[in-house]
C-alpha cells in the first residue's frame, strides 16, 4: 500500500526520448560524443535557438529537457542537480541561467520546454537532415504561424458560442434554484410568526 | 560471220557435254574427300574437341526474359524506381506562397526569421557578456520605449539600433488597419 | 468495432432502401427538375451567346505569392479562371473571391468590369464572408441531398431557407413532408449526412445564373411554395432572380456560395423539428445539421458537443410566418 507514485520520483518529461544512440561518429569515441552532446545543450541553453543536423539535435532535446525538468523539480540546492547541470553546461555563467531565468520560465509549463522543427534545406540536398532546436518563450520571432488562436475561423465561433450558450444555461439554472429556495422559504418564517 | 557462229555452237555443245558428264561420273574433288576418310586421325572427331574448355563461359546460357529486362532497367515501382520520380508531399506556404515540403518549414519564411534570429543574437550575447545571467531579456527596437516599468521589472533589456519589422509585430491579429493614435480628428468649424 | 459496424450496415441499408424508393418512382418530380435544367442551360447559353464582342479588363490580383494584373475576357472570365493563371494550389484552396476589397463574388461568375481581386479560403484571418458563403452552401446542400433521398410518395416539397448565421450553431433548410407526424430515427438522418457526403465526394461545380422574373416563374411552376415566395424575392432586386445549380438540382438564393461540393468536410444531419401542420395532410418540417470546411480537424468530444448544439431548434425565421424582408436582410 506504501507504494510511492512512481510519477513523483522521476522526471515526467513531456516529450517521447527514443532510447537508442545515435549515430554521432567521433574520433574520440563515446566521450567525444558526449562532448558533442553536451556543447548542443550549452549553445540551447546559450542561445535558445540553434540550427544544427536532425540527429543531434533530436538526442541533446531529451538531456536539455531532463536537465530543465530536474532542476524545476529539486532547485539549486540539490547536490545531484547541481552536478548534473555543471557536467551539461560548458559555460558555467548558464548555471545561473538555468536556475534564475529558465526554471522561473517554465514552473507553471505542462507543455515540453525545447521545441524542434525540420530545416529546409537546398534541393536535393545532403543526405543529413536539418532541423531547429529552440526554447519555448525565446525572444525571437515565431517559425510556425499559430492559426488556431484566430477566433474568426468556423470551428472556433461554433466552439465559442456553444460555449456561450452552455455559461447562459447554467446561469439560468442557477437562477431558478435561487428563485425556488427563496420561494420556500419564506413559508415557514409565516408559519413561526404565526405559532409565535 | 558465219564461222563466229559455228564456233558458239561448237563451245555451246562443249558445254553441255560438260555438263552430262558431271552427272554421270563423280567429280574429281570429292574422290579426294573420299581417299581421305581412311585417315585414322580423324576417327575420335567430336563436338568437344572443337569446343574446348571454357569457350562458351562469358555468353549467356538463356535469353532474358522481357519482364526482367525492363525491371533492371527502371527497376519496380514497389522496391526501388530508377527514373524521376515526381514529389506529392509539396505544398504551398499560406503565409508566403513559396512551396515548401510537408512537415518542414518554408524556406522563404524561415530564412527571413534566421537572418533576425542571428541578429538578435548577437546583439543579446554582446550585452550579456560573460557576467551570471540572472534575468530575462527583453529585445526592444528602435522607439520601443513605451513599456511600462513593470512590466521590464526583472528583466534585461537589449535594444536593436533599427525599427521593428513589419512581420515580426507583438501582436499578429492585430488589425493593421486602425487609425494611428497620434493623428487628432478636428471637426470643422465656422463654416457659415 | 461490432457496433461501428452495426452501424454502418444500419445506415447503408436506410440508404439503399431509399434509393430504391426513388428509382421505382420515377413520376412528376423527376420530369420537373429535367424541364428545370433543361431551361437553365437555355438561358446559360443565351447569356453567354449574348455577350458578343470579347472585351478585355485588368483584373488587379492581391495577394500570394505576389500581386499581378491579369487581362482577362469581360463577362465571361471569372475569378477561377484568374486563380488557373496562379496556380493549382489556387484553384483548390480558394472558395471565394472578393471583388474591389468588399465585395463577395463566387468563383465561378463571371467578372463584369476592371477590378482588384482577392482569393479567399477558411484560413485567412478575416473569414466571416467565407464562413457565411459555405454555411449557405451547407443549407442549399442539405436541399439537394434531401431531394435525393426522399422518394416521390413521401411527397417531399422544399421551401426555404434562411439566411446563415453560424452562432446559431446549426445550419437549416425547411421542407415541407406528406406525412404529419414524421419522427426521423437515428439511421434516416445518418442516411441523410452519407448523401451530403457524397455529393462532397462527386466535387460539383456550384453554378450561379441570375435569371428574369417571368423565366424563374417558369422553371418553377411545379413548386407550389417557390412560386409563392419569387415575386417577393424579384421584388427586392429590379425583379431578377438568383438561381444556384448543384447537380441537377438548382434554387433560388441570394448567393453568394463556395466554388464547389468539394469544400464540404465533416458533416452531420442531425435534427427535424416539426414546424407547423399544412393542410390537412402535410406538415412543415425543419432540418438542421452541424459542419466543417475540409482540412478542418476537430476532435469528437468537441465535435459531439457542436451535434449536441446544433440539435435543438434553430430560432431563424420560420416558414409559416409572414415573410419579413426586414428579417431576412438581416440576417443574410
Amino acid at each position: 500500500m506504501n507504494q510511492a507514485d512512481v510519477s513523483k520520483l522521476m522526471s515526467q518529461l513531456r516529450i517521447a526520448v527514443r532510447s537508442n544512440k545515435r549515430n554521432l561518429k567521433n574520433p574520440d569515441g563515446p566521450e567525444g560524443r558526449l562532448l558533442k552532446l553536451r556543447k548542443t545543450v550549452t549553445a540551447l541553453v546559450k542561445h535558445e535557438r540553434i540550427e544544427l543536423f536532425y540527429n543531434r539535435a533530436d538526442e541533446a532535446r531529451g538531456y536539455a529537457e531532463l536537465l530543465i525538468s530536474n532542476a524545476i523539480r529539486h532547485g539549486d540546492r540539490h547536490k545531484a542537480t547541481m552536478e548534473l547541470a555543471d557536467y551539461w553546461l560548458l559555460e558555467k555563467q548558464l548555471v545561473h541561467k538555468l536556475f534564475k531565468v529558465l526554471v522561473p520560465r517554465y514552473e507553471n509549463y505542462n507543455v515540453s520546454y525545447t521545441r524542434m522543427f525540420k530545416a529546409p534545406r537546398d534541393y536535393p540536398g545532403i543526405y543529413y537532415r536539418k532541423s531547429v532546436l529552440e526554447l519555448r518563450g525565446n525572444p525571437y520571432p515565431v517559425l510556425t504561424q499559430d492559426n488556431s488562436q484566430n477566433r474568426n475561423l468556423l470551428h472556433n465561433v461554433l466552439l465559442d458560442e456553444a460555449r456561450k450558450e452552455f455559461r447562459r444555461e447554467k446561469l439560468a439554472s442557477l437562477a431558478n434554484k435561487l428563485a425556488a429556495e427563496t420561494e420556500e422559504t419564506p413559508k415557514p418564517t409565516v408559519e413561526k410568526a404565526t405559532e409565535v | 560471220m558465219p564461222r563466229i557462229l559455228l564456233l558458239s555452237i561448237k563451245t555451246i555443245i562443249g558445254n553441255l557435254e560438260n555438263l552430262f558428264a558431271m552427272v554421270k561420273g563423280s567429280p574429281p574433288a570429292l574422290a579426294m574427300i573420299m581417299s581421305d576418310r581412311n585417315n585414322p586421325t580423324t576417327q575420335t572427331f567430336s563436338l568437344k574437341d572443337v569446343i574446348g574448355d571454357g569457350f562458351l563461359w562469358a555468353v549467356p546460357k538463356h535469353r532474358r526474359s522481357v519482364e526482367k529486362r525492363l525491371n533492371r532497367k527502371f527497376g519496380f515501382p514497389e522496391y526501388v524506381w530508377k527514373p524521376l520520380k515526381e514529389k506529392r508531399n509539396l505544398r504551398s506556404c499560406l503565409k508566403c506562397g513559396h512551396e515548401h515540403e510537408l512537415g518542414v518549414l518554408c524556406s522563404f519564411c524561415y530564412d527571413i526569421v534566421r537572418k533576425e534570429t542571428h541578429q538578435m543574437q548577437e546583439k543579446i550575447q554582446e550585452s550579456l557578456g560573460v557576467a551570471p545571467i540572472d534575468q530575462e531579456v527583453v529585445v526592444l527596437y528602435d522607439g520601443e520605449n513605451d513599456l511600462s516599468p513593470e512590466a521590464l521589472k526583472g528583466s534585461r533589456v537589449v535594444e536593436i539600433q533599427k525599427p521593428r519589422p513589419m512581420w515580426f509585430t507583438k501582436n499578429l491579429l492585430q488589425k493593421s488597419t486602425q487609425q494611428s493614435a497620434d493623428t487628432k480628428e478636428v471637426k470643422p468649424s465656422d463654416l457659415g | 468495432m461490432a457496433t461501428a459496424t452495426k452501424l454502418y450496415k444500419q445506415s447503408w441499408h436506410a440508404l439503399r432502401q431509399l434509393q430504391q424508393y426513388r428509382t421505382i418512382a420515377s413520376g412528376n418530380a423527376s420530369a420537373s427538375i429535367k424541364s428545370r435544367n433543361e431551361l437553365f442551360n437555355q438561358e446559360q447559353k443565351r447569356q453567354r451567346d449574348a455577350v458578343g464582342r470579347v472585351e478585355k479588363i485588368e483584373v488587379r490580383y492581391l495577394g500570394l505569392p505576389e500581386d499581378v494584373t491579369l487581362v482577362m475576357n469581360n463577362h465571361i472570365s471569372t475569378p477561377y479562371n484568374c486563380a488557373q493563371h496562379l496556380s493549382e494550389g489556387h484553384c483548390k484552396r480558394s472558395a471565394l473571391a472578393l471583388v474591389d476589397g468588399s465585395v463577395p463574388w463566387d468563383m465561378h461568375r463571371p467578372l463584369q468590369e476592371s477590378c482588384t481581386l482577392q482569393l479567399l479560403n477558411f484560413n485567412v484571418s478575416e473569414p466571416h464572408v467565407v464562413n457565411k458563403a459555405f454555411w449557405r452552401t451547407c443549407s442549399f446542400m442539405l436541399g439537394a441531398a434531401l431531394q435525393r433521398a426522399f422518394k416521390d410518395e413521401a411527397r417531399l416539397q422544399l421551401h426555404s431557407f434562411p439566411g446563415p448565421n453560424i452562432k446559431s450553431g446549426s445550419f437549416v433548410h425547411d421542407i415541407v413532408l406528406g406525412a404529419q407526424n414524421w419522427e426521423p430515427t437515428k439511421a434516416e438522418m445518418r442516411a441523410i449526412s452519407a448523401e451530403m457526403v457524397k455529393l462532397a465526394a462527386q466535387d460539383l461545380r456550384i453554378e450561379r445564373l441570375e435569371v428574369d422574373k417571368e423565366l424563374a416563374k417558369e422553371m418553377f411552376k411545379d413548386s407550389r411554395y417557390k412560386s409563392e415566395q419569387l415575386p417577393s424575392i424579384a421584388q427586392q432586386n429590379q425583379s431578377r432572380v438568383t438561381l444556384y445549380r448543384l447537380g441537377d438540382h438548382i434554387d433560388i438564393s441570394r448567393g453568394p456560395m463556395v466554388a464547389s461540393t468539394r469544400f464540404l468536410g465533416k458533416c452531420t444531419i442531425l435534427a427535424a423539428h416539426k414546424v407547423a401542420n399544412e393542410g390537412s395532410t402535410d406538415a412543415f418540417y425543419r432540418l438542421q445539421g452541424v459542419a466543417l470546411p475540409t482540412g478542418f480537424s476537430l476532435n469528437h468530444i468537441a465535435y459531439g458537443l457542436l451535434e449536441k448544439r446544433a440539435q435543438k431548434l434553430n430560432s431563424a425565421r420560420l416558414p409559416n410566418e409572414p415573410f419579413e424582408e426586414q428579417q431576412q436582410m438581416q440576417l443574410s
